[in-house]
């Protein structure tokens, strides 16, 4: 296709996605992209009031359910924006910045800092965790909450795996070993994701992509390294498929089967690809670019399905499914209920509502369960908590 | 034997031009038969048949009669047209300014027609809060350092100094072998606001980057087309120390905004106007042409005579950087590496 600098939507492109926007000059917008004007924008933040350190430096979802957005700035605030009341629900001074990472665990609010300090915001005092000296990114399992992962320049802040339930340190990577004339590897992670509980895919911006697998060893059991430099500056991973974006306008996608080589190349970009996404099927991708641009490429077949000029360098970049976020926000209550119901008996720890629904229940199936595989229980023990803990936050709203 | 030989060349020559003597008549045969078959089925068509033109000057085997000829019938053309223009003229037509690359110029998204536009809210914002708006917001005075590739030659030396008599405040350096990044530190330490690094390649210089301190952006820009001032027989004393006007023209998108106000940061923000020196960044097609020049108002004040000073120049963006100078690991706001053929298009321009 020919490369314009026009905004773009190609007709087979017709996912409802929304796409979230943060940017340098800290605007916050929105992209409704199945509306009927694709690329109209909608400022979700004021542009009169932002100042030169409004920069958005972090971005996430606080839940599963992508109803609330975390947003970090570069001015130590981090901001609760609420997506079915369309409105910001919380403003939170941290106490430092920039922020890197920003979270939600258990209802408390995890942030990573660029000087390596990992805080859990509890009442009354932050827990702080220490990552290192140095951090470029902090990102949490999407299959697994309490688990964190960051990432920094220099060999004492290469990935590094925290459990926040038990506020420890769970694998901490280990560098290659030293090159032929016995020199250091020089190592960045500047950015990382999970590809399930146990495999995490690293980025650097020295140029290589690394791939460890918790459960065999400390150092990576695959990685691409590239001969002539390209700067990895940004990476997204659905298994097993990791996407890297360098800082000179590149999208990569890899096979962590065979990491030899990368598999697709997304092409389009005239600047630095600065944060990507994926939606939930894994067949789209989104990307921001300091060129200004948000884009949306097919993930296997490399074409670009949607461009869109968004005014300012863009930081950081969400997307969401907005028929699937619809369907589920109109059966939610029922599920959780459900679920709780059939897996007995786990004490929810704090809600007395939930404890006087799971007293009324019958203990004989707990006793015969707890026989069973332990590890199972514990497993689905987790997932329950996390999802009686948004419904939590819910109803206070 | 070689007279036999040229004679059978000649015979030889002398059958094929009589053959196609003999083609030539037989097509026009041709012709005149088929126009006559065709009139048997139908008239209509006879008004298709091509009938060879034959050029009335060929005729004509007298050269100079025939080159006399031609004069005359062009200036009879030329006449006809200069009376259908003037009767145009009169009819208050307007003129066909006709195409050239720029107005067949792609569209570009990005582009800004007029800044205080409704929709250009943020953009208004971001040109507040960017690395620029400290100087123009008139709260400091360029500090300039100009240095070098290593063990520069005389000529990319004396474009350097050149350089350093048009921005004002400028001071001129010999790298020494430090690396650009050592000169960064060490020039933001000392008050500088910019550093200008000038390449050179097989004795020419070829390469300008320029880097805004503290916190960035740095361009890189291909340097061609370096006259000096004495290359256009000028003498440096020519030119005063006075503050010079700045002139940028034709940065119409969003990156040419910020090139635009990257160069006029070179700068200081209060020309002194009395020194009549003014100092153009030109943008034609993404290359930035740099002149300088002398002006003078004639005694109705209605136009202004021109006299350039030298040095003159063209810039080409390569790249556009954030922050300070790291070529590996740092993030490119525009660059294009190996797609140019794609991207770039004889009507695509990015400034």
């Amino acid at each position: 296709m020919k490369w314009t600098t026009a905004n773009s939507k190609n007709a087979n492109y017709t996912e409802n996605h929304e796409i979230y926007v943060g940017t340098h000059t800290g605007s916050f917008k929105k992209l409704d992209v199945a509306a009927e004007n694709p690329h109209a924008q909608t400022n979700l933040q004021s542009i009169q009031t932002l100042t030169k350190d409004s920069k958005i430096t972090a971005l996430s979802y606080g839940n599963q359910e992508e109803t609330e957005i975390l947003i970090g700035r570069l001015n130590k605030f981090v901001k609760i924006y609420d997506l079915p009341s369309n409105e910001y629900t919380s403003n939170i001074e941290l106490a430092e910045s920039p922020i890197v990472g920003l979270n939600r665990y258990d209802g408390k609010l995890v942030a990573g800092f660029a000087s390596g300090k990992l805080s859990i915001l509890t009442d009354p005092e932050a827990t702080v965790l220490t990552a290192g000296d140095c951090m470029s990114r902090m990102r949490q399992c999407a299959f697994d909450g309490k688990l964190v992962a960051t990432g920094g320049k220099e060999r004492q802040n290469n990935l590094k795996i925290f459990n926040l339930e038990s506020m420890k340190q769970v694998f901490s990577s280990k560098n290659l070993p030293n090159d032929f004339l016995n020199l250091e590897v020089p190592t960045w992670d500047s950015d990382m994701a999970f590809l399930d509980v146990n495999r995490v895919s690293t980025c650097s911006r020295y140029g290589y992509v690394r791939y460890y697998d918790t459960r065999a060893q400390r150092r990576p059991v695959a990685l691409y390294s590239a001969e002539d430099q390209m700067s990895f500056a940004c990476l997204i991973a659905k298994d097993p498929y990791v996407y890297c974006g360098t800082t000179m306008g590149a999208l990569k996608a890899f096979d962590t089967r065979n990491m030899k080589n990368f598999v697709h190349t997304y092409k389009g970009f005239t600047g630095s690809v600065s944060d990507l996404a994926l939606d939930h099927s894994g067949k789209f991708i989104v990307s921001g670019s300091l060129d200004r641009y948000v884009r949306v490429h097919q993930t296997d077949s490399c074409v670009m399905l949607y461009q869109c000029y968004v005014k300012s360098k863009v930081t950081r970049v969400l997307v969401r499914d907005a028929t699937a976020a619809v369907a589920s926000r109109g059966e939610e209550d029922d599920s959780v209920l459900i679920v709780g119901e059939a897996n007995g008996d786990e004490q929810s720890d704090d809600d007395d509502e939930y404890n006087a629904l799971f007293d009324q229940m019958p203990t004989i199936r707990d006793a015969e369960k707890d026989g069973g595989d332990d590890l199972q229980s514990k497993v689905s023990k987790r997932k329950r908590k996390s999802k009686t803990n948004d419904v939590k936050k819910k109803k206070k709203h | 034997m070689s007279s036999s030989d040229s004679e059978m060349e000649s015979d030889s020559f002398h059958a094929e031009d009589s053959g196609g003597d003999m083609e030539e008549a037989e097509y026009v045969e041709d012709g005149v038969e088929e126009s006559a078959g065709m009139g048997e089925d139908e008239e209509e068509a006879v008004d298709c048949v091509r009938v060879p033109v034959l050029n009335p000057l060929s005729i004509i085997k007298n050269k100079e009669k025939r080159n006399a000829l031609y004069k005359k019938i062009i200036k009879e053309k030329m006449r006809k047209k200069k009376a259908a223009r003037k009767q145009r003229r009169k009819e208050g037509v307007p003129k066909n300014p006709g195409h050239t690359i720029e107005s067949l110029r792609e569209p570009d998204q990005t582009a800004i027609p007029n800044v205080n536009d409704e929709d250009n809210e943020e953009l208004r914002k971001e040109l507040e809060l960017d690395d620029f708006s400290s100087f123009y917001e008139r709260s400091y005075a360029p500090k300039v350092l100009i240095t070098f590739a290593d063990n520069p030659v005389t000529r990319t030396r004396r474009f350097g100094l050149e350089l350093s008599r048009i921005f004002p405040n400028a001071l001129v350096k010999i790298r020494n072998r430090s690396s650009v990044k050592k000169i960064c530190k060490s020039a933001s330490r000392e008050g500088f606001t910019d550093v200008v690094i000038i390449n050179e390649n097989r004795r020419k210089p070829n390469g300008l980057l320029v880097i805004h301190l503290p916190g960035g952006p740095t361009a890189h820009f291909k340097l061609s087309n370096v006259k000096l001032t004495s290359d256009i027989r000028r003498n440096h004393r020519e030119i005063t120390r006075h503050r010079p006007e700045v002139i940028l023209t034709n940065f119409t998108t969003r990156l040419g905004l910020t090139i635009g106000r990257m160069l006029g940061a070179l700068f200081h923000h209060d020309p002194e106007f009395k020194g009549r020196r003014a100092v153009t960044f030109h943008n034609q097609r993404d290359f930035i042409f740099f002149r300088h020049h002398r002006y003078e108002f004639t005694k109705d004040g209605k136009r202004a005579k021109l006299r350039e000073l030298g040095p003159r120049f063209t810039l080409k963006l390569r790249s556009l950087q954030e922050g300070t100078f790291d070529s590996k690991c740092g993030d490119y706001t525009w660059i294009i590496t190996n797609k140019r053929h794609t991207m770039e298009g004889r009507r695509r321009f990015f400034l």
